[in-house]
């Protein structure tokens, strides 16, 4: 479904992304992990569409069609989710409206009807339990003044809601205690599936305790260095990612 | 009779030069052809012969004037007016009305119409016990606070427009509110124009001078809100004043709202009076009118008095709003907030400046002031003067603050990540920056109608608003 093919990317000058290859087919789960500034999060904003980033080469096809022409919000109607590493705060809009609204895009594009407000509670009340979240929050501001943990929960919230076809998750798992870090991954392994496919991206191995991935890669200085089964994260995990490091360098 | 004549006043400056002095001289011609409110009380006589006696001195703002340099009022001193034209309420406008959301909200409401009391209009029977509403034109012959206080808080001796309404306010309305009365409904004052350009005005534009005075007693409390429509003519020019007296510990939530049509000229002065302990918050929203001239004061004259301002301008298209403040800290201990934000669009102007005068002995004066300006457009733009700060007293706390910016790229993003698609997005966040103002609107009903109409407005949808709880 996700077919990543020597994918080089810059922001302002620096090239970031420097020949990512990935294959990802419906039903898996990949994780990919890497030091801080190794380009995790360029990989995931690219592939949302962010325009800070330039495409310097290679290509990116998802379902067959050529993601890099699509714009943001067509990804997103197509399936494609991204939880965000720092998920962005909106003062005055309710999450309630927002979430409607990101639904309704997406059951648009469907040629489904789009949901009141009444309808749109009735379909969300059993995620908002599968993901112990107040029902206050709904009612809130987007992320404002919500925990860390509140807001990487608002987000996989979200994800349980628009059930897209590829997840994206930029170190949803960053800054959770272990009870929070339980119930996102609660969250994420309700979403698998056979037609559904899920990109991982973590700092740390813990959470691929919760969420088992089919396979791991490992991003340093803009590279996959290396990709494996689930062992090579426990490998990463006693080794560090220096032994990694030095050999993409080297 | 008048004991006025054209001869005891300052000739205008000749003609040819459009100073504010030439085109003083049709409304002096009004003022002295409808002899000055004949009939009147004394005291009301020469109230409005000083007055007209202002106005043709000062004659219109011009830009050279101090506080003033980005706003023009050329169409309005170019432009003839029909005076005054009284104008009998028909169904048609009562069907006008009725469209309009702003006019109907829940609440006991006194409707003006071209500046006079309307009483087909007005529902005034639920009225709260201890407040009343009383048409200027009788409350001037005989209610002593009238005489007390009309045109004491806004006299016009420095203000040529103030002055111009003094002068030509032919009714308005009075509203009090006993001591000790807690108003538990607001009170929603309806100022409508019509007749612009139709033959009722001979063709001509109308020109407006509604007047309200609300004195509120001491410890009592009120929400009143004041919208301005246009039903029907398009054009207008309404020059308004309202006065409010807070007595001691009295609390007042005043909202004004100027949603006129796109082709009124709108000037508009709120001065407010706070005794000891007096509570005053107003909440300015400019939504309608091609050139808006909006003024709020507010006089901090006892001790512990607090007010804060609030102030939205939505424009577009070549609209013009300039918001003016004024809060005068005469006393020690008195606190003011003040918020403004700006929505320009199109080719629009937003002019913001506010003044914040602190007087000797005001000590422990706490003031804070903040613009923020959303673009969005190239061709829109925000004129704002420095703040202009006159303090005499020392130990004192005044922050202010003023940015111009546009809409957040990373919520942007965000927001069509999520399958929005931009210009949605966009609508989005310019309603949530408006949401910032509309949130504090302590009044429900005025709060949801405001939400409707302005996310209405960026997203095209009557649906319900994203507002969060
Ligand atoms: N918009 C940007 N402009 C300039 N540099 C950037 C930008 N985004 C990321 N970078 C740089 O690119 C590198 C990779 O960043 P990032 O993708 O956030 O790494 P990771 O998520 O793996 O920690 C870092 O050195 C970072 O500073
Ligand atoms: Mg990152």
């Amino acid at each position: 479904m996700l077919e990543i093919d020597n994918l080089h990317a810059r922001a302002e000058e620096r090239e970031i992304l420097r020949g990512i290859n990935l294959r990802l087919k419906a039903g898996e789960v990949h994780a990919i992990m890497g030091p801080n500034g190794s380009g995790k999060s360029t990989l995931a904003q690219v592939l949302a569409g962010r325009e800070t980033y330039t495409v310097t080469g290679g290509s990116v096809r998802y379902l067959g069609r050529d993601l890099l022409e699509m714009k943001p919000e067509e990804r997103a109607r197509e399936g494609l989710f991204l939880a965000f590493q720092y998920p962005v705060e909106i003062p005055g809009v309710s999450n309630m409206y927002f979430l409607r609204a990101a639904l309704n895009a997406a059951r648009k594009q469907q040629g489904l009807e789009e949901l009141d407000a009444a309808d749109f509670l009735t379909r969300v009340r059993d995620k908002i339990r599968l993901l112990g979240m107040e029902d206050s929050l709904l009612q809130r501001s987007v992320n404002e003044g919500f925990s860390g943990g509140e807001k990487k929960r608002n987000e996989i919230f979200q994800m349980a809601v628009l059930e897209p076809k590829l997840a994206v998750l930029d170190e949803t798992d960053s800054g959770l205690d272990i009870d929070a870090l339980k119930v996102v991954a609660q969250g994420v392994n309700a979403l698998r599936g056979r037609e559904r496919g899920i990109l991982l991206v973590t700092h740390y191995q813990r959470l691929l305790n919760y969420i088992i991935p089919d396979f791991v890669h490992v991003l340093s200085n803009g590279r996959i260095v290396r990709s494996g089964g689930k062992e090579l994260a426990l490998e990463l995990e006693e080794k560090g990612y220096g032994w990694l490091e030095t050999a993409a360098v080297a | 009779m008048t004991s006025m004549s054209t001869e005891s006043l300052p000739q205008p400056a000749p003609a040819g030069e459009i100073s504010g002095a030439a085109a003083a001289r049709p409304y002096l011609d009004h003022f002295v052809r409808s002899m000055a409110g004949a009939g009147a009380p004394a005291w009301l006589r020469t109230r409005r012969e000083q007055a007209m006696r202002h106005f043709s001195t000062l004659g219109f703002p011009t830009q050279r004037q101090e506080g003033w340099r980005h706003t023009s009022l050329a169409p309005i001193v170019q432009s003839e007016f029909a005076l005054a034209v009284e104008a009998a309420w028909t169904p048609a406008f009562s069907a006008a009305l009725a469209r309009l959301p702003l006019a109907g909200l829940a609440a006991p409401r006194a409707v003006l119409l071209n500046g006079r009391f309307a009483p087909a209009a007005s529902q005034l029977e639920a009225l709260p016990a201890g407040v009343s509403v009383t048409p200027l034109a009788r409350a001037w012959r005989d209610n002593a606070a009238a005489e007390s206080y009309w045109a004491k808080l806004a006299t016009g001796e420095r203000h040529g427009l103030i002055a111009l309404n003094t002068a030509l306010a032919e009714d308005g309305l009075l509203v009090e509110v006993a001591p000790g009365i807690e108003a538990d409904q607001p009170l929603l004052l309806v100022y409508a124009s019509a007749g612009g350009g139709t033959p009722a005005s001979g063709g001509s534009p109308v020109a407006q001078f509604p007047r309200a005075l609300i004195l509120a007693g001491r410890s009592s409390r009120l929400a009143v809100i004041e919208v301005f429509l246009t039903l029907s003519g398009g054009a207008h020019f309404t020059n308004a004043v309202t006065e409010i007296r807070l007595d001691e510990n009295a609390e007042v939530d005043h909202y004004k709202i100027a949603h006129e049509s796109l082709s009124a000229l709108h000037f508009g002065a709120v001065e407010a009076q706070l005794e000891r302990d007096a509570r005053y918050r107003t909440s300015s929203i400019l939504l309608g009118g091609r050139l808006v001239r909006n003024e709020t004061g507010a006089r901090l004259a006892g001790a512990g008095a607090e007010t804060r301002l609030l102030g939205l301008y939505v424009a577009s298209g070549r609209q013009h709003m300039d918001n003016f403040t004024r809060l005068d800290h005469a006393h020690p201990h008195g606190a003011s907030r003040e918020y403004y934000k700006g929505i320009l669009d199109g080719e629009s102007v937003g002019v913001f400046s506010g003044r914040i005068i602190v007087r000797p002995g005001a000590q422990r004066t706490d003031a804070i002031q903040s613009n923020k300006n959303l673009l969005l457009s190239e061709t829109a733009s925000l004129r704002a003067a420095e703040p202009q700060l006159e303090i005499y007293a020392d130990d004192v706390r005044c922050t202010h603050g003023a940015t111009v910016g546009q809409l957040d790229a990373e919520a942007l993003f965000y927001l069509r990540t999520r399958g929005l698609d931009a210009d949605a997005a966009r609508r989005l966040l310019t309603y949530a920056f408006a949401n910032e103002i509309l949130a504090q609107v302590a009044v429900t009903s005025l709060r949801q109608t405001l939400e409707k109409e302005l996310f209405a407005r960026w997203s095209g949808q009557p649906d319900s608003a994203p507002s969060p709880a």
